[in-house]
């Protein structure tokens, strides 16, 4: 009785705020309204006029975002490992890695738009770097907090660095790389964004800050809406896929301390 | 010679070395012609400094970096008050958080950068479309850690303040404030950081002053040397905003045993 009473609360709230957006006073050059939405949403996705279909910018958002998702959690897990084996290397990068993950994301855009154009390149890296930043950090901080027990048994049986890495650290590594897993993919999204905010042709960033430019309210609207449902549904896979391989990971590995 | 010798040189030949590739890139023969070591596209660390110091004593940059600073802190204060506040009501009134819980998961997933053409198309390119943007970043963050830190509050504890005869209000004041200062002090470097991006994200995407419109100036004027010297700059204020953040926290480490935070 008591969920039922939580949920109809939740449902009432979201019809009031569609009543409200419909009918009430708000400015509708700003946030457009629903039933201008709906016909413009129909309209944009197999024609409009002047712009790329609608499915065909949600397809490039995505992918890029896939991509530099995968581009950036493996380089970022790969050198993370690897730095963590070489503590000498590790310890004098630090100061660089740090003054690099102390630039605000969003700055990166200008530079990389200056290197590689406005396009798929900039936006795949652009999602890449973010991705890496959060990983390599998360991965590097793991490996080289590696069980400190393990590590010396290892050597003590005769491995090399590399199956020091391959059989300890990676395992460490995959914990954290999990970890910050939905952090990845929601930032792997923003960096798209960001990189379509700027100049890009096509995506559902550039749709969104062109609307804004041009002062589309529904165009704006839709391109938000969608994004934050990107958003919001990659995050929720991410958590989902981050607690089905959590629980597929050697626990004594990940745990610390093998008795 | 002893280790941290070692790392020292290291890091110095580094530092030089890069230094050296990115003003001496682009002779390499065959490598120098890609993009990445062009003086055009990526300026030279001369040309930066120069552009720095230009910037500096004939632009009024300092003033641009006070700007961002300021919003970024004008974010802090509203965006810790009101994540602070919105916990501290949702913990006493757990019928409304039970309510509201999924909007605000939704909110703090959804991507922020939607939110900007939004801030731009109604507030302008002034200093506030940047302190809400990077307070939307704050007010998450400091409201799910005091939260997490309120419901770890024990329940015996919470029975000892009625016991002495104190009211809901009471306990609001001696018990949980303490806590949810103790939880947002843990979350403030985060915060800090979080703050300074949001504000150079709205600066960014339109504003007319601080140091991301800079750069978007630098950017429109293909002029890379300026573009370069924001990167540095924003580099060294996020390093040392994060750094002032951490001491923060530290100053208060004692405090935060005592409380077990």
């Amino acid at each position: 009785m008591r969920k039922f009473l939580v949920i109809l609360a939740q449902l009432l709230i979201v019809a009031l705020v569609l009543v409200y957006w419909q009918y009430g006073r708000l400015d509708a050059n700003l946030f457009s309204r629903p039933a201008l939405i709906v016909p413009r949403l129909a309209e944009l996705w197999n024609h409009a006029v002047g712009l790329p279909p609608l499915w065909l910018q949600v397809a490039e958002t995505l992918s890029a975002t896939i991509a530099g998702l995968l581009g950036g959690l493996t380089l970022g897990f790969v050198l993370g490992v690897v730095f963590a084996e070489f503590p000498l290397l590790r310890d004098a990068c630090a100061p660089y890695f740090n003054a690099v993950n102390a630039v605000p994301r969003v700055a990166w855009v200008p530079v990389l738009t200056m290197v590689f154009g406005f396009g798929m390149a900039t936006k795949l890296i652009m999602s890449g770097l973010i991705v890496f930043l959060v990983v390599f950090f998360n991965v590097l901080d793991a490996a080289t907090q590696a069980p400190e027990r393990l590590l010396r048994n290892a050597r003590v049986l005769g491995a090399s660095r590399w199956s020091r890495m391959r059989d300890v650290r990676m395992w460490v590594g995959l914990g954290a790389l999990l970890a910050s897993l939905p952090n990845a993919v929601a930032l792997a999204l923003v960096g798209v964004v960001f990189a379509e905010s700027l100049a890009a042709e096509s995506g559902l960033g550039a749709l969104m800050f062109n609307a804004s430019h041009t002062g589309e309210a529904r165009d704006l609207m839709i391109s938000a809406v969608l994004l934050a449902l990107i958003g919001v549904v990659l995050a929720a896979v991410a958590e989902l896929l981050r607690r089905v391989l959590a629980l597929r990971l050697p626990p004594n590995i990940v745990g610390g301390g093998n008795e | 010679m002893s280790r941290t010798w070692q790392v020292m040189l290291l890091r110095v030949t580094i530092g030089v070395g890069l230094l050296m590739l990115w003003q001496f890139g682009s002779l390499i023969p065959v490598i120098g012609k890609f993009p990445l070591f062009d003086p055009f596209v990526v300026s030279s660390p001369r040309d930066v400094a120069l552009a720095l110091l230009k910037l500096f004593t004939e632009r009024n940059f300092a003033r641009q970096v006070l700007l961002t600073l300021g919003s970024t802190a004008a974010a802090l204060v509203l965006g810790i008050a009101a994540g602070f506040a919105l916990a501290l009501v949702f913990y006493n009134f757990p019928a409304a958080r039970r309510v509201f819980a999924p909007f605000l998961q939704f909110f703090n997933t959804l991507p922020r950068v939607v939110l900007a053409p939004f801030l731009l198309l109604a507030f302008g390119t002034g200093v506030l479309p940047r302190v809400l943007m990077a307070t939307s970043f704050i007010v998450f963050l400091v409201y799910f850690n005091v939260l997490y830190g309120l419901t770890r509050i024990e329940e015996s504890q919470r029975r000892q303040v009625r016991m002495l005869g104190g009211s809901r209000l009471d306990e609001c004041l001696t018990l949980q404030a303490p806590v949810g200062f103790a939880w947002t002090i843990r979350a403030f470097p985060h915060a800090v950081a979080y703050g300074f991006v949001g504000t150079v994200f709205q600066e960014f995407i339109g504003g007319d002053s601080g140091v991301g419109s800079v750069m978007i100036y630098g950017l429109n004027e293909l002029n890379s040397a300026v573009v370069m010297a924001t990167v540095v700059i924003l580099s060294l204020l996020g390093w040392t905003l994060f750094w002032l953040g951490r001491q923060v926290g530290q100053a208060c480490a004692p405090w935060r045993r005592e409380l077990g935070v």
